[in-house]
Formats: structure tokens, C-alpha cells, sequence
């Protein structure tokens, strides 16, 4: 399998390449054959996050803490380790063009921002977001923290990098998710963003990109049983499919899943109004929820990780918190477990399901990459990072082919497999001669 | 006669013969080890040889793989500045003191402690309604770069938080087993030179960086005139703090006076920012399998 890990101590992608049962943290265990960082750039240049383009393999779309928006090529070259008689391909990186433009980030809109907010660290804007726009993967959207969306443009060969407009919306934000279970049908695209006492918001963005256009907005909960205002801080979101049978058909028709920094699982239905069908507490004593995933079949899950479902009644998430645990929820609530349960140590940064529900990747603040079965919660992979890593996406999930072990121990071997062995040996024609010669004449003792 | 072979009735008798038999034996032993002692005297080959051979297995010797023991830390040197204060980048740490809400006599005494101890630090009494994030921005505009938090409770010093201003990480110590100065026998006074500083076995990644905390935030170039030594030794992940004055006696034996305090830290947390997400922290299953250490 390999990985590429965005490490923010050095500003670098670190790309390691391992098999399925790989355990970097025991001596005897399999160890990563392949551990390399690329296009280091130092910490003050952190990546924040990137888009690998599907049509065009290799090319990247690279978001960087300093507001740089790089187009980088990746080449494999392959790479043979005569020691261990294997063959792997390993990444090479070719910057292609960027965008160096200061207003692509603004930690001046975070500034007032920041004195009413419950983080206690200084906010840094950072990119959130890079979706792409169209099936040519050649229109992207790009979103920060400070409320600021980018459209940005690549040619048609996939080789120079642009920003067409930026529009601004209320900030801070946490999360931008695109909608693409469906097209719409006037060619607009539909997005919904969230964030620290901001409720989420429908927006729509015209289909030339001009305007930007919130349609609809949630409405908090009703306050709580000591009549205090429940806050609002929703951290992800993601959609399901619309009502397939809706009522009012006039009523727009969205259904979408959010978790928030109180521990609470909010599930809307824009047919049902503004507040939300369930708000459920997950954690007792209200502890951060950070981020969502469904788990579902590969076919269910969109790119941008929305669900293709209908029912709302129905469905399965992992979520991360902000000490150690990565939990695997019902719809309900209900508990169903705990991914890597006292292995971790660190705060989950980022975890991503890949195929639907086959591998659930997971890197944090521990330094460590997990690779966990999503289904029976088995650590398949943890691979130490040597830094604190942030993003994470898998290029390959087959795994390098090792030569044939040869056994270690051949006395174990069984008796019927050693007697097969030794007929097919021997020749048939010399055994039947040796036995028509007739049984030899025992010696007798001498007495 | 083993000791097992005894099989008298008679209690006393019994153990009159034992006492004889443990005599003997013992005498046996100071006897070989005169003899070996004499012949290593003469022949220090063989007491190396002796050495080398026996070496007992200790807890630590054996401990858990640790992959991380032997990595090269990765963050570039910018980022352990930006961390970390370093007197490379001219900006010598100052420091932040205060206690908790509420704090008892006992806090206030070991802040007296501190402020000999850290360099470059200012102690302000804690007052009630200021929340920790007012206080870090105070801290900020006023060119702090660390903030230290003496935890008392029950009229005992019982923790240290320490955050780097202004961006993190925060680390919080368990602190027990403090000795005032007055109480070690034969203590001396210390003076006013900068002491060196001894950072002892921090061997893991999460180790480095508790020892890069120490390194950053005492007292760096020091007056080699003083001959005062800080020591952080790090033992089965118990930091044990001692301060002493060293004399050499002739050139192979040293002589030392503890100026004290003694103090023993454990980290029990390591979180991302002013007490934002958790990047380590102690939990009680961890003490389960004893040859495993963090630091």
C-alpha cells in the first residue's frame, strides 16, 4: 500500500509504502519498506490539504498554510531494493505552476473573530476545501477558514494554475462540503459551511461562477432544560440523498448530517424546517466532535464522502473526538466501536474511509498512520510518521510483492506431504525393479 | 549442610544452626571477594572482564521497543524555534508565574522556590474571574514567552503546567515527592551564578520534546564559576529535579553539596496549543505493562 502524509513540522509530503500487517512499533513485526519526504518546504509552509486530479493521474493540487496554491505533477519511478528482492514504485514531484496571491488566505477577517471565540491558540486561516467544480476536473472550488471561496481554473492540459474570482461569506468556518450526490438542473452548484457560532448555511454558486448565493439557513435548537442557549459549533458535515417522495415539492429538498464541537449528531431535513429532525448527544460531558465519515458500500459514497441514500433513518459514521478515540456511531447514537481503543495516544487530526467500507485510514497528533478493517475494527497497518501528520490519501492499496518465504522450519512440515514428496522423487520404473528382485536376505547374527 | 537439609525439632536449635550455616556462607563470600578485589588490584583486566560479563538485567534494560528511541527528530530547526525559545534567535525566555485560584501558603512558597530557579520570570498572584485565555493574551502583549502554573490543592503543591506562549504546546507535570531545602542534611547556599543544566535519559520523541521544554525554558550559557548544576534525570518517566554544587577534588573524584530543592515531575499531559487538542496523555492502563516507558 502506499500513502502520502502531509506533515506540517516540515512542510513536506512524506510518502510511505507498506503491506497489510505491517506493525512499525514491533521489533519482530513487518516494517515499511519505503519512508521519503517530498517538496519540504519548512513548517512556516505547512500543507494544509490537496486534490489528486482522477483524469489526469499525478497532478495535485497543493493548499499551503502560506496561501500558496501550487499544481504539482507526480511521477512513479520504480525502485528495486536488491537486499529484499522487491520492486516498488515511489513518487517523484515536479512543480508545475502556483498561485502566490495574498489574498487567498486572511488572517486579518480571523483577527475580531478570534476575540469572541472559544479557542484559546491565536486562529491562523488555513484552506478547508478543494473540490472540483466539473467532471474535466479542470474548475475547482477552494474555500478557507476566513470565509473566503476561491474559484480557481486549471488549462485543459492540466499544466498552468488560476484564479478566476473570490467571493467572501461569513466566517470563521470549519467545513465546506460540496453536494454532488446529484447535478442540479440549472447547472449551479449547491454547498453547505458551517463554524464557531455560525450556523450552517446552504449556499449556491452559479453555474459561471459570478454569484454566490445563501439559500437557506438552519435555526438553532430551542434552549436547553436550565434554559440556557445551546451553542453552536457544528465541525463537518455531509449529505444524503434528497427525500425521493417529498410533500411540498415548491420547499427545496436536502437532507444532511452534521456533528458539532458539543458531542452532538444533527440530523436536518429541509422539509422538516429549519431546526434540526434529531439533535443527539454523543459524548457525555460535551467533549469535541471533530470530523465524519459514513460508512457504507463504495457505490454509496461520493468523492466529496456524501452518502447516496435516501434514509435518513439509516446509516452508520465514524467520527473523531479531540483526546484519542475514533468512534463508530448508528444514526441513533448507539455506540457500535472504537477504532485502534488504547493504541492511540494523540488527537485524531484526519480519517478518511476508503472504498466504502473496507479500510478506515487515520493519522494524528500521535505521529503514527493507522490503517484499520472498518467492519471488525482490526488495525491492519501503523507505521510510525517520525511528525505530527494532518492529511493523508492512499495511491495504491495493493500491497508490494515479496518474494516466497521460505519456511523456517522445515521439520513442521507434515509426514503425508514429505511421503508425497519423496514418490514424486523417486523414479516409479526403479522402484518397481527394486521391488521384483525380491526381499533381501536378512543378515543373521553372529551369536 | 544446605539450609534446606536442617531438620531439627527444636526451634531455638534450629535456628542457632541456621545462624551458623548464614555465618559461614557470608564469610565464605567476604572471603572471595577479598581475594577477587586483590587479584582485579593487580590485574584490572579481569575486573573489566568481570564487568562486562555480569551485567545484571534491570527494568530499563529491558524495556519495551520504542521506535522512536532511535530517530532523528524530523521538525526542522525552524519549527524547534518557533517552539521553543532559543538563545540562538536572541530572545531569552521570560517566564510567567503563577498559581491557581485560591492557592494555599504552600503554593506560594514553592513559586519563592521557582523564581531562584527559572531565569528572567515575573510572579504574579492569581486573581479570581480572569479566564486562562485573557490571561495568555495579557502574556502575549507583554512579550512573555512561557506561562508556568503551580497547581496546589489540599495544601500541597500537586502539579505544573507550563505553556509556551503564544502558540503551544502545554505540558502538565504531576509533582510529589518535594523536599524544601532547610530539610536535606548538609544543604548548601546556593548563589547567584546561572547553573548548568544536566538533561538525563530523555531518549523517546515525546521524551526530546519534554527535555527541549527543560532546555528552553532554564537558564542557558552559565557561570562555570559557580560550579551549581541543575539536574532533570529521567527515570522509568519520573523527572527527577535536584540542584547541586560540584568541586573537584583532583582529577578523577568529584565532590558535590545539594543546594535542593528535590522535586519529582510526571508528565500526565502534552496538548496542542494553550490546552487545545490532546497530544499524549498519561492513562492509568498504561502502568499495566511496567517495562513500557514514554519518555
Amino acid at each position: 500500500m502506499r500513502f502520502l502524509i502531509g506533515c506540517p513540522e516540515n512542510g513536506s509530503i512524506k510518502e510511505i509504502i507498506c503491506n497489510i500487517e505491517t506493525d512499525s512499533s514491533k521489533k519482530d513485526s513487518i516494517q515499511p519498506f519505503h519512508s521519503e519526504n517530498s517538496i519540504s518546504e519548512g513548517s512556516n509552509n505547512k500543507i494544509d490539504l490537496w486534490y489528486s486530479l482522477k483524469n489526469d493521474k499525478g497532478k495535485m493540487i497543493i493548499s499551503r498554510n502560506n496561501g500558496v496554491l501550487q499544481l504539482v505533477n507526480r511521477k512513479d519511478e520504480l525502485k528495486e531494493v536488491e537486499e529484499k528482492q522487491i520492486k516498488y514504485n515511489v513518487s517523484q514531484f515536479e512543480m508545475l505552476d502556483f498561485i502566490n496571491e495574498d489574498d487567498l488566505l486572511s488572517n486579518k477577517r480571523l483577527e475580531p473573530l478570534f476575540a469572541k471565540s472559544k479557542k484559546r491558540t491565536k486562529l491562523l486561516d488555513a484552506f478547508i476545501c478543494i473540490s472540483p467544480l466539473n467532471k474535466e476536473e479542470t474548475k475547482y472550488l477552494i474555500g478557507t477558514k476566513s470565509g473566503l471561496i476561491h474559484i480557481v481554473e486549471l488549462n485543459d492540459t492540466f499544466t498552468k494554475i488560476s484564479k478566476t474570482i473570490s467571493h467572501e461569506v461569513r466566517a470563521p468556518l470549519e467545513f465546506i462540503q460540496l453536494y454532488d450526490n446529484e447535478e442540479s438542473k440549472d447547472g449551479d452548484y449547491i454547498f453547505a459551511l458551517g463554524g464557531e457560532e455560525n450556523l450552517v448555511k446552504l449556499f449556491k454558486l452559479s453555474s459561471d461562477f459570478q454569484t454566490v448565493k445563501q439559500f437557506w439557513e438552519a435555526k438553532n435548537v430551542k434552549n436547553d432544560r436550565l434554559d440556557m442557549r445551546v451553542p453552536v459549533w457544528p465541525m463537518a458535515l455531509k449529505f444524503l440523498n434528497p427525500i425521493a417522495d417529498a410533500k411540498e415539492k415548491d420547499k427545496i429538498n436536502y437532507q444532511f448530517v452534521t456533528i458539532t464541537r458539543f458531542s452532538h449528531l444533527g440530523v436536518y431535513q429541509t422539509q422538516h424546517g429549519k431546526k434540526p429532525l434529531h439533535y443527539i448527544d454523543i459524548l457525555p460531558n460535551r467533549d469535541p466532535l471533530t470530523s465524519l465519515e459514513f460508512v457504507a458500500d463504495a457505490e454509496l459514497i461520493t468523492p466529496s464522502g456524501n452518502l447516496k441514500s435516501s434514509d435518513i433513518d439509516n446509516f452508520t459514521f465514524i467520527t473523531t473526538d479531540t483526546r484519542k478515540d475514533v468512534l463508530k456511531y448508528t444514526n441513533k447514537g448507539r455506540l457500535l466501536g472504537k477504532y485502534g481503543k488504547s493504541d492511540i495516544v494523540g488527537a485524531v487530526n484526519y480519517i478518511k474511509n476508503i472504498s466504502g467500507d473496507k479500510y478506515l485510514i487515520e493519522v494524528g497528533l500521535d505521529r503514527y498512520l493507522r490503517v484499520f478493517d472498518i467492519n471488525s475494527l482490526k488495525t491492519l497497518i501503523k507505521v510510525y510518521v517520525g511528525a505530527k501528520a494532518h492529511f493523508v490519501e492512499l495511491l495504491d492499496d495493493e500491497d508490494v510483492e515479496l518474494p516466497q518465504p521460505i519456511s523456517k522450519n522445515p521439520k513442521k512440515r507434515s509426514k503425508q506431504a514429505i511421503l508425497e514428496e519423496a514418490e514424486k522423487d523417486e523414479d516409479p520404473e526403479a522402484l518397481w525393479d527394486e521391488l521384483e528382485k525380491g526381499p533381501k536376505k536378512a543378515k543373521k547374527s553372529k551369536q | 549442610m544446605a539450609a534446606e537439609e536442617i531438620r531439627v525439632g527444636n526451634k531455638m536449635k534450629r535456628q542457632a544452626l541456621f545462624a551458623d550455616l548464614k555465618d559461614e556462607k557470608n564469610k565464605e563470600r567476604h572471603k572471595m571477594r577479598r581475594t577477587r578485589a586483590k587479584e582485579e588490584r593487580a590485574n584490572p583486566e579481569l575486573r573489566d572482564k568481570r564487568l562486562k560479563e555480569n551485567v545484571p538485567q534491570t527494568i530499563e534494560s529491558m524495556r519495551e521497543y520504542d521506535e522512536t528511541i532511535k530517530e532523528d527528530v524530523e521538525e526542522d530547526e525552524d519549527d524547534l524555534m518557533k517552539s521553543f525559545n532559543n538563545m540562538a534567535n536572541g530572545k531569552p525566555p521570560k517566564i510567567f508565574l503563577t498559581t491557581n485560584v485560591n492557592a494555599r501558603k504552600c503554593a506560594y512558597e514553592f513559586a519563592n522556590v521557582l523564581i531562584e530557579i527559572l531565569p528572567n520570570v515575573t510572579f504574579v498572584k492569581r486573581k479570581f474571574g480572569y479566564k486562562l485565555k485573557e490571561i495568555a493574551d495579557m502574556c502575549i502583549k507583554r512579550d512573555f514567552t512561557d506561562m508556568v502554573i503551580i497547581n496546589e490543592d489540599k495544601k500541597k503543591v500537586t502539579g505544573l503546567t507550563f505553556m509556551h506562549l503564544p502558540d503551544g504546546p502545554t505540558f502538565y507535570f504531576k509533582l510529589s515527592s518535594y523536599v524544601e531545602i532547610q530539610k536535606i542534611r548538609g544543604h548548601g547556599k546556593p548563589t547567584s551564578h546561572i547553573p548548568e543544566l544536566i538533561l538525563n535519559n530523555f531518549q523517546t520523541r515525546l521524551g526530546k520534546t519534554v527535555g527541549k521544554l527543560f532546555q528552553s525554558i532554564l537558564p542557558q550559557n552559565p557561570d562555570f564559576e559557580g560550579r551549581q548544576v541543575i539536574t532533570l534525570h529521567n527515570q522509568r518517566d519520573y523527572i527527577f529535579f535536584r540542584r547541586h554544587r560540584y568541586i573537584f577534588k583532583e582529577t578523577e573524584r568529584v565532590g558535590l553539596q545539594e543546594l535542593g530543592p528535590q522535586f519529582t515531575l510526571k508528565l500526565k499531559r502534552l496538548q496542542r496549543g494553550l490546552r487545545e487538542e490532546t497530544e499524549w496523555e498519561h492513562k492509568t492502563e498504561m502502568d499495566k505493562d511496567k517495562k513500557k516507558f514514554y519518555l
